[in-house]
């Protein structure tokens, strides 16, 4: 109970006997209950804004939300490993989205490299400083058993050497990657973005993979071992140092995928494009329920969907509000998050 | 640990001696100021007897967006305020007065709380008037915090915003850009020129801050009382990941024309999601000051504002003064031109003439002669006459400064009562060109 993971973030006890098999319900979402309640209440929602609006525009603000919700899940699923891996709230994570993306600039813009193979770059580089930082900071604090607090405080730090350090070299003014954000397809009436298609379908792919990967790879399990007990993994004979650094490794190169695809679909980026989306990939993250992969996807599209479908009722400005709204609304229905379980899972 | 100790009592010595040093000065400036300024403010409207005391040392202050979404105003506007500087000291020269003048500028970061945070920051520097800053809701911010509180009167070049007219500051803060009031009507005016008519429907955006919904709310207002038709305004936030759905409000119900007011860091995001509607075309599209540079820049899709058309303040087309300006702004080298540099120019003039007139560099004392300075009556002198201005200010004569963008004649609330706006259009090729230009006068 002592282990330095647990002092890391004290409201997460642990079941003490869970099978294999409780530990997979776990992961893919604690159950079938809520997804289709879920499911339920959006497809009861649309209807209704169908019935008021038409299908038209309330398919169109669904794309619209797709692609928000994309967004957030992509950020957000980064978030989540780390938490639920490590027990650490990590408020760095935005700029690491930031981080990618400028690195991207220089592979694409600097340097003229495609952009397919910045944003390879973008993430080995995002990963390499995820990495670096566990090994700096969270190894070293781990190993001192630091209380929640002090590690909160030094991943807001992170956060802010991460973005005056982008603003020293980068400066502030916007900066685009070199893709044309003009660009559309249309289908059935319904217009999106080249780029934002292709945030979409990458979104979902990475979602899923990592989803299967936690639950079918050893590593996978591995990494669900030490969420569960960091001091018993290692009792194990867990490799605990080396799955520590995979998650790192997913968990940043993530976000440094997702600070590039972001860029390249809205236009443009500022050292500010992280820290604005923290809290909207802390809200999917929460409103999934923390710690689960599938809740990062689940908690994005929900956000983005509720942002947009909001704007046919509500001046667009509210939007944000509307959104928190929501969130505000389903924690206190379900403190643990809409694929939560009352513990923390991954 | 001792030594820690030790130097910290150092540095509190150093520390009280400054003050002691600073409070020392205060206190003779002070008296030197509330003397001269008794004397001409109880004066009214007539002539000042008493010279003017001239051998202060007056620091004014610039404030500058010199990042975050102004920037692109930033580094001109610099090059303004220190090419007025120049002329002061050169003007100062000729007439043989004992002043001096520095500037001192920071950067506002084109955001209310770090405008607030560095007017503080060059009023505890010692300067006692601000140039600066721009953006309107910089300009409110430091209003209430800074102005008004600190007796420090501010010029701002740039905030246009109207509600900026009837803030209660006591005095303290000033524009040389005229407001939205006058801008939104001539916008108005200017868009019933353009499409020959008003039987339009025009579709209304903007940014949702001070200026957006203070401007767009004005030109509504303006294009209904002509007759013609509105839908909107979409009013978005400026921080949005996702601006589609706002982007098809925008462009549904196929309107004749649209007017969004904007800045080019949120319309690099909103212009995309305009062309990727399918229905934008920006040729029909009208703007205003806050999307207007020498030619689009490359973090804006040139889909999404090449053909538009708009205002923005401009400088009067012909004269001595204002191709002067330009001739020494060119010579100057470095940023070119842009819109509010010589607004830029003006404010920081006025700090140092209405200093010069209350004959003290005083917060207060400057505040109480801006009005006195721009504005008849008295003998009417540009900066091209500065060295004759500021001999007859250092006489006690009356004088009304007129600037390199207009007359200024500053009312009752500190703004400019006539100005003049440019019709700009952004060609295929990204390129601003000006059209042509009108007056607009405050009405009333």
């Amino acid at each position: 109970m002592a282990g330095p993971a647990d002092s890391a973030l004290a409201p997460a006890r642990r079941e003490r006997s869970r099978g294999a098999g409780a530990a997979v319900a776990r992961l893919t979402g604690g159950g079938r209950g809520p997804l289709a309640a879920t499911t339920a209440l959006v497809a009861a929602l649309a209807l209704a804004l169908v019935v008021g609006y038409g299908l038209h525009d309330v398919a169109q603000r669904a794309v619209n939300g797709l692609v928000s919700g994309s967004y957030f899940a992509l950020g957000a699923v980064g978030l989540t490993l780390v938490y639920g891996t490590l027990r650490l709230v990590n408020f760095a994570h935005g700029d690491l989205l930031t981080f990618g993306a400028y690195m991207a600039f220089m592979a694409n813009v600097t340097w003229g490299l495609p952009l397919a193979v910045a944003a390879l770059f973008a993430l080995v580089a995002t990963a390499a400083l995820g990495v670096l930082s566990e090994r700096v900071m969270w190894r070293p604090m781990r190993g001192r058993g630091a209380g929640l607090l002090q590690l909160l405080l030094m991943t807001l730090g992170l956060a802010f050497v991460i973005r005056y350090g982008i603003q020293m070299i980068w400066g502030t003014l916007p900066r685009r990657l070199d893709v044309d954000v003009t660009a559309s397809i249309g289908f059935l009436g319904l217009r999106i973005g080249r780029t934002e298609l292709i945030v979409v379908i990458v979104g979902f792919v990475v979602l899923i993979a990592i989803g299967v990967m936690l639950r079918r790879s050893s590593l996978g399990r591995q990494m669900r071992a030490l969420s569960d007990d960091m001091s018993l993994a290692e009792a194990t004979g867990i490799d605990t140092d080396r799955v520590v650094v995979a998650t790192w490794v997913f968990a940043a190169g993530l976000a440094g995928l997702a600070g590039v695809l972001y860029t390249a679909a809205i236009g443009t980026m500022t050292p500010n494009l992280g820290f604005f989306l923290l809290l909207s990939l802390f809200a999917a993250v929460i409103l999934g329920g923390i710690g689960n992969a599938y809740g990062a996807l689940a908690g994005g599209l929900l956000l983005g969907l509720a942002q947009e479908w909001s704007t046919l009722l509500f001046d667009p400005r509210w939007k944000v509000a509307v959104g928190f709204a929501i969130l505000i609304a389903v924690l206190i229905v379900r403190p643990q998050g809409l694929f939560g379980r009352r513990e923390r899972t991954l | 640990m001792y030594a820690g100790t030790r130097s910290r009592r150092l540095l509190a010595v150093g520390v009280s001696a400054a003050v002691l040093g600073v409070a020392g000065c205060g206190d003779d400036d002070g008296g030197g100021g509330t003397g001269a300024g008794a004397g001409t403010g109880t004066g009214g409207g007539a002539a000042a007897q008493k010279p003017a005391d001239t051998s202060f040392d007056q620091t004014i202050g610039v404030l500058l967006p010199l990042t975050g979404d102004l920037s692109p105003f930033g580094a001109p506007g610099r090059k303004a305020a220190d090419l007025a500087l120049s002329q002061l000291r050169e003007g100062m020269r000729a007439a043989g007065v004992e002043t001096t003048v520095a500037l001192q500028s920071a950067d506002t970061e084109s955001s209310p709380q770090s405008a607030v945070q560095a007017a503080r920051q060059l009023i505890s520097g010692g300067a006692t008037c601000l140039a600066g800053p721009w953006a309107s809701s910089e300009t409110l911010a430091v209003a209430e915090s800074v102005a008004a509180r600190q007796r420090t009167p501010i010029v701002s070049p740039s905030s246009t915003d109207a509600a900026i007219s009837d803030l209660d500051d006591d005095g303290f803060v000033w524009r040389t850009a005229p407001s939205d009031n006058l801008q939104s009507r001539a916008l108005a005016d200017t868009v019933e020129q353009e499409l020959g008519g008003t039987d339009f429907t025009l579709s209304l955006a903007a940014r949702n801050d001070a200026y957006g919904q203070g401007f767009i709310e004005k030109l509504q207002r303006a294009w209904e009382a002509k007759g013609g038709r509105t839908t909107g305004p979409v009013l978005y936030d400026p921080e949005q990941p996702n601006y589609n759905s706002e982007a098809a409000e925008i462009v549904s119900g196929r309107p004749d024309a649209y007017v969004i007011i904007d800045f080019f860091e949120t319309y690099g995001k909103m212009g995309g999601a305009l062309v990727r509607t399918g229905q934008f075309d920006a040729s029909r599209l009208f703007t205003a000051d806050g999307l207007a540079s020498d030619r689009i820049p490359d973090t804006i899709p040139t889909r999404a504002l090449a053909g538009a058309r708009g205002t923005r303040p401009g400088t009067p087309e012909s004269g001595a003064v204002v191709e002067q300006f330009a001739t020494i702004y060119r010579a100057a080298g470095g940023a070119p031109r842009q819109t509010f540099d010589a607004q830029n120019f003006d404010a920081t003039m006025l700090c140092y003439l209405a200093a010069l007139a209350a004959g003290s560099p005083d917060g207060a004392d400057v505040a109480e002669q801006l009005q006195a300075v721009s504005a008849p009556p008295g003998r009417t002198f540009t900066f091209m006459e500065l060295g004759d201005g500021i001999r007859a200010i250092a006489a006690g004569e009356e004088v009304d400064f007129d600037g390199v963008t207009g007359p200024i004649d500053f009312d009752d609330n500190g703004d400019p009562t006539a100005a003049t706006y440019e019709v700009y259009r952004y060609g295929d090729d990204g390129v601003l060109s000006v059209e042509r230009q009108f007056e607009a006068r405050a009405e009333g």
